[in-house]
């Protein structure tokens, strides 16, 4: 969700901006936007460098994630998860994290099984793993200042 | 310390002011005509509820500043529920815990746009959450403001709420279980419902979510507690070191006695200092404070619940603001939020899981 939020919220900014612009005012609400956009602005430029590789060591995680979720389902006798075939790095991000997602359901519609606690316990550390990842990015963020 | 946007200049002669005004008469006043509305002011803080300090006077006589709290139009903590407020301030106007003079309120949105409560003007300073390193009041006494805040939230714990109706307004009653279960889905399931409109996977939350059903303590329902649910700096007024009003209330709700000091001790309230819990104690300084003030022992697996807990309501939420379409201002920390508060909640599960008293 970060990578699709990056942009949208620029966007939004640049719209922020544009009413500003017309409005023609400035109070304390406007100032403390204003700044906060300036420093979103500061932040995105900060991370550029490392977004694209980021996305792709997180996807790979995502992918390493299904592969085991596949394994526990198949071990039960239970169809894989579904997958589509998506290679637009954007486009493949968001797929793995609905495929996930709609495994996770599947688990936890069985949430009484052995099987399934081990699964979501995996599941925990591998989402963790990626999560980290992730954070290279709002962490190099967050020294922004 | 807090941040205004001053509307002095405005004229206040719109529809919705001048049914303030009348309000204002007939129900603060018990006057036949409107108060003339001086000034007003929206603080900055706060991402929910609408505040203003409002100045009025009668018969051109002194002015008088109260506080206007409207329901915002919407929010993620939507229903907002004036009722809540309102019933809490006057139950705890009769216990020691310090809550603004409730003057009136009313749901008719057709005075002032929306619902709202008029609460009297309190005194004293608030300083940010963000900023509280620089109050001379924290650099002087910090220990002595935690301590503070625990008196205070032990008076809280004390209140009977089974005596009183307040289990309507604060999600109702039930054992511990039944509470938490009850709020981990009243975030859920608006972040369920954003996820499927925009066609995007939340399994990060999904798995905390179930994760805090399956995991909920084991309490009997006599055992709760009012619990404030953002206590902190920000939402407390002090005069010297002493609490005199505790502010927003939006988030109360009955929950265990660990609840409100797992907001204290959540990571995400420690980032930049690990080792002091809510900005003013140590854990070691925390347990002792609430032992001699509340008599209750600190359980510590209960206390990393609730920090989960409330890791996981602060973690929805900022998804939920980044899945907006247009924020009502843009922010840029809420895109860092979730993934800080994702990796500090699974590492504090991963912590619990594996029997460690960590927090």
């Amino acid at each position: 969700m970060f990578y699709d939020a990056l942009g949208s919220l620029v966007g939004q900014a640049g719209l922020a901006l544009g009413e500003r612009d017309a409005r023609g005012s400035q109070d304390a609400r406007d100032a403390r936007e204003l700044r906060q956009i300036g420093l979103l602005l500061r932040r995105a430029r900060g991370v550029w460098p490392l977004l694209f590789e980021t996305l792709d060591a997180e996807s790979r995680v995502l992918e390493g994630t299904l592969d085991e979720l596949d394994r526990a389902f198949e071990a039960q006798g239970l169809r894989p998860v579904d997958r589509s075939a998506e290679t637009a790095p954007l486009d493949r991000y968001r797929d793995l994290e609905r495929a996930i997602d709609r495994a996770l359901e599947r688990l936890l519609e069985r949430a009484d099984e052995e099987w399934s606690t081990t699964a979501r316990r995996a599941l925990r550390a591998r989402l963790a793993e990626a999560a980290q990842v992730q954070g290279r990015l709002t962490d190099a963020m967050l020294a922004i200042r | 310390m807090t941040e205004h946007s001053s509307d002095d200049d405005a004229s206040h002669a719109g529809p919705e002011w001048a049914g303030l005004a009348a309000f204002l008469g007939r129900e603060v006043e018990a006057i036949d005509g409107p108060v003339e509305i001086v000034a007003s002011e929206r603080p900055l803080g706060g991402a929910s509820w609408e505040t203003f300090f409002v100045d009025y006077r009668v018969d051109r006589g002194a002015n008088r500043r109260v506080v206007i709290r409207r329901a915002p139009a919407t929010g993620p903590m939507a229903p907002y529920e004036v009722a809540k407020d309102a019933m809490l301030f006057a139950v705890l106007a009769d216990s020691d815990v310090p809550v603004p003079g409730l003057l009136a309120w009313t749901e008719d949105a057709s005075i002032f746009e929306r619902p709202f409560l008029v609460a009297s003007w309190v005194e004293g300073e608030a300083p940010d959450l963000s900023q509280v390193e620089r109050w001379p009041r924290w650099q002087e006494n910090r220990v002595g403001l935690g301590e503070e805040m625990i008196r205070c939230l032990a008076a809280l714990q004390r209140v009977r709420w089974q005596a009183t109706d307040l289990a309507s307004v604060l999600g109702g009653a039930g054992d511990a279980r039944t509470c938490a279960r009850r709020v981990v889905d009243r975030y859920l399931e608006p972040l369920f419902h954003d996820a499927k409109r925009l066609d995007v996977g939340v399994p990060i939350w999904r798995e905390i979510g179930a994760w805090l059903r399956e995991s909920a303590p084991d309490l009997a329902e006599d055992e709760l507690v009012i619990v404030h649910g953002d206590y902190r700096f920000g939402n407390l007024i002090w005069q010297d070191d002493e609490i005199v009003a505790v502010l927003d209330w939006e988030r109360a709700l009955l929950g265990g006695p660990m609840q409100d000091l797992g907001f204290l001790c959540m990571p995400l309230s420690r980032r930049r200092q690990p080792e002091i819990m809510g900005k003013v104690l140590s854990f070691d300084e925390l347990a002792r404070a609430f032992e001699k003030e509340s008599g209750r022992a600190i359980d510590f697996a209960q206390l990393q619940y609730y920090a989960v807990l409330w890791q996981f309501l602060e973690g929805v939420n900022t998804t939920r603001a980044l899945l907006q379409e247009r924020a009502p201002m843009i922010l840029s920390g809420v895109l860092v939020q979730p993934n800080l508060i994702a990796r500090q909640t699974l590492e504090l599960i991963d912590h619990v899981e594996s029997g460690r008293s960590i927090l």
